[in-house]
């Protein structure tokens, strides 16, 4: 843009519609230190009048947040791990290994990335039922796993096959097995790509919803965005302050995230997006 | 080479473990949708086969023909919303110096990183009737006569959930169309303006006809979240007010988990698929042409 008024028009309006799309995440920061009696009266507009730390208190000791922070925690690595090595090796022999049908897993594969998850929950829940899994883990680091699968493979493979084929060669001759390139050529080379993988699975996991809702539904096992409706579901007098303040916790690790690797994130983000 | 690369055994190892997970969790429950869908099933008993009486019944029900006539229109609304308007955006801010791009689509693209859950309620207490956020401002800038129960509303209610939706995934939007864009190499827009070509022209003649098939990328995303927006309503409004805000999803699993009718969800399932591939085989359609090489 040469023109100047035009530009500093356009940074203004852009600039209020940022912080229009903001604003409900800062009000909601300031909000968590205020008393619910302020939220409730009116007074949340503006800033808390002091820095009042109770509603965290009442967080992370009366709700024991940390308890579902640390399944949350535990579901989303394992998701994390169990995919990344599922869909490396998938990718490898499927973009890397000389057999027929390789084509037509990966198209396969494709398949998943289209369709949405809620779809199959009717059969999903059954299944997790009837392998006894139900109010497990395990249960939701499958299930999210093998829907994160598909998007991994893909951009998994897309980066396996602009590496030239010399690699493997010069390994090969030297004597080495198969696990040993995998693991001592190939995994290394792969490591941006292992990188947005597991940005874009941290991401997917860590918010997972409608599986955690319907696959887990014992309160020790809970993940924090289920969790988080456990404030509203009270009948008598919400307790804004304490869940305003759980919502902060549960988004502090997205958010600290992708403040401090933003590039990185919006690579993972749009390479998921653009193998769709 | 040969011989390493392409043992049996070592192929086998390599994609079973990962291929028995897609198979099992997710090709499979999608050939039980279908079948379930022709079944009467309540998720303990062993399903029986009933033809298709779950479609008629579908057919037969007001209640899901509402749902479906929302998630269309959430569908549409959100295509609109998320991929045109965030398309004029996208075009507005490459424009600006790069600390404001670097800025805003930080700005945009925070509220897409948090989970949906947390969304939702925020927008819960925002929509509040007495000390929301919403009201306060409205009336703050003198249109108070505007200050509702948003939620409480059914004339209203679909739409102010619907727009939670639209906001979350309108940075990521962003973010696609503007990669998309600063992919474009310079020189385009070089020769342009050397034929005189100001920025919104060149941004026109220029970016949009090269942006197709991230636009189009664009508007299969946004329709499919629109069509299967479920989390913000189940924490919202469950459905309500009277089932004003019942999308295909809420139904679906209202039908599955509260009645436990798994045929007439997974039937409900089913068409839904089918809707999807029609949106999406149209929106493929639409944005058919040459392919572009730059």
């Amino acid at each position: 843009m040469k023109n100047t008024y035009v530009r500093v028009l356009s940074t203004v309006l852009m600039g209020f519609f940022a912080l229009i799309c903001v604003y409900p995440l800062i009000w909601l920061v300031l909000n968590s230190f205020k008393p619910t009696i302020d939220i409730v009266s009116g007074k949340s507009f503006g800033l808390p009048e002091t820095i009042m730390l109770e509603n965290y208190r009442v967080a992370i000791f009366d709700k024991d947040i940390f308890r579902f922070f640390g399944n949350s925690m535990i579901v989303t690595v394992a998701t994390i791990f169990l995919t990344v090595v599922l869909s490396c090796m998938l990718a490898y022999a499927c973009t890397r290994m000389i057999w027929k049908y390789r084509n037509h897993v990966l198209a396969l594969i494709t398949l998943g990335i289209l369709l949405p998850s809620q779809i199959v929950i009717a059969p999903v829940f059954i299944l997790i039922c009837s392998l006894g899994l139900v109010n497990t883990r395990i249960a939701l680091v499958l299930t999210v796993s093998a829907f994160n699968l598909a998007i991994s493979t893909l951009i998994a493979s897309s980066f396996l096959k602009n590496i030239p084929s010399e690699v493997e060669e010069a390994a090969v001759i030297d004597g080495a097995g198969i696990f040993r390139i995998f693991s001592a050529i190939i995994l290394p080379i792969l490591k941006p790509a292992i990188s947005a993988m597991s940005i874009s699975i941290f991401l997917s996991s860590w918010n997972e919803f409608i599986y955690a809702l319907v696959l887990i539904n014992s309160e020790s096992m809970k993940t924090l965005p289920i969790m988080l409706m456990s404030f509203s579901e009270l009948r008598t007098g919400i307790n804004y302050g304490g869940m305003f303040a759980a919502m902060v916790l549960a988004s502090i690790v997205p958010i600290i995230m992708y403040l401090s690797f933003s590039s990185q994130v919006e690579n993972a983000l749009t390479a998921g997006a653009i193998l769709k | 080479m040969k011989k390493v690369l392409g043992s049996k055994l070592a192929i086998t190892l390599f994609c079973l473990p990962g291929l028995l997970l897609f198979v099992i969790f997710v090709l499979y429950p999608l050939y039980d949708v279908i079948v379930y869908s022709f079944q009467s099933y309540d998720g303990i008993n062993p399903g029986k086969f009933v033809g298709l009486k779950n479609y008629i019944l579908l057919w037969n029900m007001p209640d899901f023909w509402e749902a479906n006539v929302r998630s269309l229109y959430l569908c549409g609304l959100t295509m609109l919303v998320d991929t045109v308007f965030v398309s004029i955006f996208a075009l507005i801010i490459v424009g600006l110096k790069p600390f404001f791009q670097k800025a805003y689509k930080i700005a945009f693209l925070l509220p897409f990183v948090l989970s949906i859950s947390v969304i939702s309620q925020m927008w819960l207490a925002i929509y509040h009737p007495e000390w929301g956020i919403l009201n306060s401002v409205l009336e703050a800038v003198g249109l108070g006569q505007f200050a509702q129960g948003w939620l409480l509303n059914p004339d209203i209610a679909m739409i102010c959930i619907g727009f939670v939706g639209m906001w979350w995934i309108f940075g990521m939007q962003m973010l696609l169309i503007y990669t998309g864009y600063r992919s474009i190499p310079e020189n385009y827009f070089e020769a342009a303006q050397i034929d005189g070509a100001n920025y919104f022209q060149s941004s026109i003649k220029i970016a949009l006809p090269l942006l197709t098939n991230v636009i189009r990328l664009s508007l299969i995303m946004t329709a499919v979240g629109g069509l299967y927006t479920f989390p913000q309503v189940y924490i919202m409004t469950r459905g309500g007010p009277g089932g004003y805000t019942e999308t295909l999803m809420m139904y679906m699993y209202k039908q599955i988990f509260s009645n436990l009718r798994f045929g007439l969800g997974s039937a409900i399932a089913f068409i839904a698929i089918l809707e999807t591939c029609v949106i999406l085989g149209t929106i493929t359609l639409l944005t058919r042409r040459e392919r572009i090489q730059y």
